[in-house]
């Protein structure tokens, strides 16, 4: 941790997040700081609640879940925040980067309108010059050609190529926050490792919450990792760290059923 | 490789189906050269294609051509305008109840259940008694009031799993407020199963109209409609079986298009 994150507040401190459907506790009491600039994965089987977690970061969970506990962004209570002002917050300062990048585009649109959209809201430029910025972003996202990926319709992309959009999406109004829910999951093992790279480069100035069951993904970027089963985190701590000497038997179990064993670095 | 394009017969026959219905709308008994009103009390019950009456003339001598293509606008006008009062609020309901969170969500879904709960013909049968009057605006009001859960059910099921995709959520999640949601991604997904829905509907309240007006309390009195003209044409189905059999055939022929028309939509669809 540099000196520059003790004098401010951390990007995300979670403190006792509870997260409940009708009587059954799905989460009972999640605690997680995430420094600036810093990515920490969360590791877990599915179904240990990383997902919902993450959704209940941006208040996004469905209504039959409920949810208490503070969440902190940037110093600021974003738990007690209004719907109103929580839509500010999210695509604005929590940026996210969804599983399958096909289904989250909505198809009937182009990528650079929903780009647009968002930049406009939250930026409050004119039209023209949020278009401008789309291109350019989608531009250092390395998609090809700067005018013909804004007005791309999402099935002429790749699955790469669209999930470096919806980095682009994430990122495009500088976020304090990323969450980052299984983002290379859907992509085949070569680009999975280009769009880490690319995650790992554009989120640098930003807290990276990046969920995975791919305990070999999550070494390749984080700084910490965080492991999670039935809804807590039963082991936390710097990756070289976790991966070396895991001492929760779950962590141990966790790494030997990865693809490659422990070798990972 | 594609196949090789057919022509395709159902659209064109559709097609021109709903052209020649418009232009009986629009120029209603004129078509048929007699006044649907005009009565001739000499010529009573002529069978058809005697002196210039194609489907012949009732019991008081109005040509029966004449009061067909009248009753074609009156059905198709109120079928219409029903369809569409119970198009607006059945989908406005359906997507306020899909949202679900606010007690206003609850408050729609208790309401459609409340009213699909009264079979909707009595429903419309007893509010127009209460009503008094009968004349367009009543019966259309009255039709679309009792029939709008149709489609508060279909588009609260659809838009709910609409919400769930990940193209929702993820517009959501740019900070998009709910209204803009429903109109850029909700909506959007609707169409389909809607257009489908809504032409069944109006060949559903062709039906509906007529029944009503077959019971007498639809049309004013004395007005050209097929509901009208089947419920006079009881005591003469023997001797005059053209009085019953011409609005009989036009209502069958008019709902097949219709049903024709709603089945090609949805294999489109799909």
């Amino acid at each position: 941790m540099n000196a520059a994150a003790t004098s401010m507040p951390p990007s995300l401190a979670v403190a006792g997040l509870r997260i409940s459907a009708g009587g059954k506790v799905l989460v009972p009491g999640l605690s997680l700081t995430i420094g600036r600039g810093e990515i920490v994965g969360m590791v877990g089987a599915s179904g240990s609640g990383k997902t919902i977690s993450a959704f209940s970061l941006a208040r996004l969970l469905p209504d039959t879940l409920t949810q208490s506990g503070e969440i902190s962004l940037e110093g600021e209570r974003i738990d007690r925040l209004s719907e109103s002002e929580m839509r500010k917050v999210r695509g604005g300062r929590i940026g996210m980067v969804f599983q399958d990048p096909l289904s989250s585009f909505n198809p009937l649109r182009t990528v650079g309108s929903i780009l647009v959209e968002s930049i406009c809201r939250h930026q409050r430029l004119p039209a023209r010059q949020a278009r401008e910025l789309a291109i350019d972003t989608l531009a250092t996202m390395r998609l090809p050609g700067r005018k013909a990926s804004v007005d791309a319709y999402p099935h002429m992309l790749s699955g790469g190529q669209r999930q470096r959009a919806m980095i682009g999406l994430a990122l495009v109004n500088r976020p304090a926050l990323i969450i980052a829910d299984e983002p290379t999951t859907a992509l085949d093992p070569t680009i999975q490792l280009q769009i880490l790279a690319l995650l790992r480069h554009q989120a640098s100035s930003a807290a990276c919450l990046f969920i995975t069951h791919d305990i070999g993904a999550a070494s390749a970027i984080c700084d910490r990792l965080a492991v999670m089963n039935e809804g807590e985190i039963v082991e936390e701590g710097p990756t070289d760290r976790l991966l070396a000497s895991p001492t929760h038997p779950f962590t141990r179990e966790l790494l030997s059923h990865a693809p490659g064993g422990a070798r990972f670095r | 490789m594609r196949a090789p394009r057919r022509i395709p017969v159902l659209a064109l026959v559709l097609t021109l189906v709903g052209i020649a219905c418009l232009v009986i709308m629009v120029f209603g008994d004129a078509l048929s050269g007699h006044d649907h009103r005009a009565m001739n009390l000499d010529r009573r019950l002529a069978p058809p294609l005697t002196d210039g009456h194609l489907l012949g003339t009732d019991e008081l001598g109005r040509d029966v051509l004449a009061r067909l293509l009248t009753g074609l606008r009156w059905s198709v006008a109120t079928a219409l305008s029903a369809t569409f009062i119970a198009f607006m609020i059945g989908t406005t309901f359906g997507l306020v109840a899909a949202r679900g969170q606010s007690a206003l969500g609850g408050v729609m879904r208790l309401l459609t259940t409340f009213t699909q709960a009264f079979p909707p013909f009595v429903l419309a049968v007893t509010v127009i008694a209460v009503m008094g009057d009968a004349g367009f605006f009543s019966i259309v009001l009255t039709l679309g009031l009792v029939t709008w859960p149709v489609f508060s059910r279909v588009v609260y099921a659809e838009a709910r799993s609409l919400f769930e995709r990940e193209h929702v959520l993820a517009a959501e999640m740019t900070g998009m407020p709910a209204i803009r949601l429903f109109v850029r991604h909700v909506l959007p997904g609707l169409v389909p199963s809607l257009s489908v829905l809504v032409v069944f509907h109006f060949a559903d309240m062709i039906v509906a109209e007529s029944a009503l007006s077959f019971l007498g309390i639809g049309a004013p009195l004395g007005a050209a409609t097929w509901g009208a003209m089947l419920s006079e044409s009881r005591g003469y189905m023997l001797s005059a079986p053209w009085l019953t059999l011409s609005p009989a055939l036009a209502m069958v022929a008019i709902i097949v298009c219709a049903h024709a028309l709603g089945q090609h939509l949805r294999n489109a669809s799909r």
